[in-house]
């Protein structure tokens, strides 16, 4: 087999792939447990755990403020508010304040 | 820089980091830009793969994006669209003296993309000191910086020095030599670049023998030195640190040699 037709199936291949991964994404379901933060006003103190299922694109938009952290345990872990709703603050766990502002990411 | 490309860069670093744009911080655009901007439309793939190497997921969405682009396009972004890139070319105009990169920096990237990317994450967490996107440049201009003036400057003094240390050394690179960050540091750029290899996208081979006037090398933002691909009849884009700006093609003074219909 010459060259050029090795390059053209590795192309081919390498497309094929990429679109695998893509429609695969498209289905993927990450395990995420979900905790109340009892930082916030009006949240008990103790926190409640759930398990959610957030799928590829969520858990990509997560990655870019530290939405999700991995805890001790290596469970995925998102903290919300009462509400269910995000907390501000969850990228706060394994961070000081100050040290969310130095890298934003 | 050809006035067509000029365009598109200024249009793009624009229109791609505005406040009024909408956010599609579920997809990643293959180009260094920070998704800590605030004004950034798109996630970055680096930090993206940082993360998920962290949680020890596998990235379908963020490898997926960047193969199908790397793929099809190449570089082509990195020349055209990366406001990192664009800020490169303009601080290379700067009147210093200018210097050559010895041939070992080129290996320099590939433990970068290993190492910082995705080993280290993965072994420490997706918040390590030990990460890209704590020397990111790009995420310093676009991120660190502006929250500093913001909110001030964090508690770890250590964190400032690592992210301003090497803001300095990537300026004095590029501004000495050009395109120096995207040929031995980008992590995208690595990743695409060898993609550049079975990318579909080509720029288009001399229909006739080269003169061997050199412009083409003169043009070159990442010396690549075109010339010598051209005479070999290989499309320039097949080298790593093509980044498929097109400069060879428009500094080419024998326009018929260049098949325009592939422009």
């Amino acid at each position: 087999m010459s060259n050029n037709n090795i390059e053209k199936n590795i192309r081919i291949l390498s497309l094929l792939l990429a679109i695998v991964l893509l429609l695969v994404s498209g289905f993927k379901k990450h395990r995420v447990l979900t905790t109340s933060d009892n930082t916030l006003p009006g949240n008990t103190n103790q926190p409640l755990l759930y398990v959610t299922n957030v799928n590829e694109f969520l858990m990509t938009e997560y990655a870019t403020y530290s939405g999700i952290q991995k805890d001790e345990k290596g469970n995925l872990i998102i903290k919300t508010n009462k509400a269910g709703f995000l907390s501000e603050t969850s990228s706060s766990i394994n961070q000081t304040s100050s040290d969310k502002q130095a890298c934003p990411t | 820089m050809h006035a067509k490309r000029f365009i598109v860069l200024i249009v793009s670093l624009i229109l791609l980091h505005s406040s009024w744009g909408p956010q599609f911080k579920f997809l990643c655009n293959p180009v260094l830009a920070c998704h800590g901007c605030a004004l950034s439309w798109f996630a970055c793939p680096i930090g993206v793969f940082i993360h998920y190497s962290g949680w020890h997921s596998f990235p379908f969405l963020a490898i997926g994006t960047v193969l199908l682009v790397g793929v099809l396009i190449g570089r082509l972004l990195c020349g055209w669209i990366c406001p990192f890139g664009f800020l490169q070319e303009i601080l290379y105009k700067i009147p210093t003296p200018k210097f050559e990169l010895p041939r070992w920096t080129a290996a320099i990237k590939y433990p970068i993309l290993f190492f910082l990317v995705f080993y280290f994450p993965y072994k420490f967490g997706e918040l390590t000191m030990f990460s890209f996107c704590r020397i990111c440049p790009a995420g310093t201009l676009e991120s660190a910086i502006p929250a500093y003036i913001t909110s001030g400057f964090p508690q770890s003094i250590f964190s400032i020095l690592l992210r301003l240390g090497a803001l300095l050394i990537v300026l004095f690179l590029v501004i000495g030599n050009n395109r120096s960050f995207c040929k031995i540091i980008c992590p995208i750029g690595t990743i695409l670049g060898i993609l550049n290899k079975i990318a579909f996208w080509q720029v288009p081979k001399p229909q006739t023998q080269c003169i061997s006037c050199k412009k083409c090398d003169k043009a070159c933002p990442t010396s690549i030195s075109p010339s010598t691909k051209f005479s070999k009849q290989i499309p320039v884009n097949r080298d790593i640190n093509c980044i498929l700006c097109y400069e060879c093609v428009y500094s080419c003074p024998e326009t018929d040699q260049i098949d325009k219909k592939r422009r």
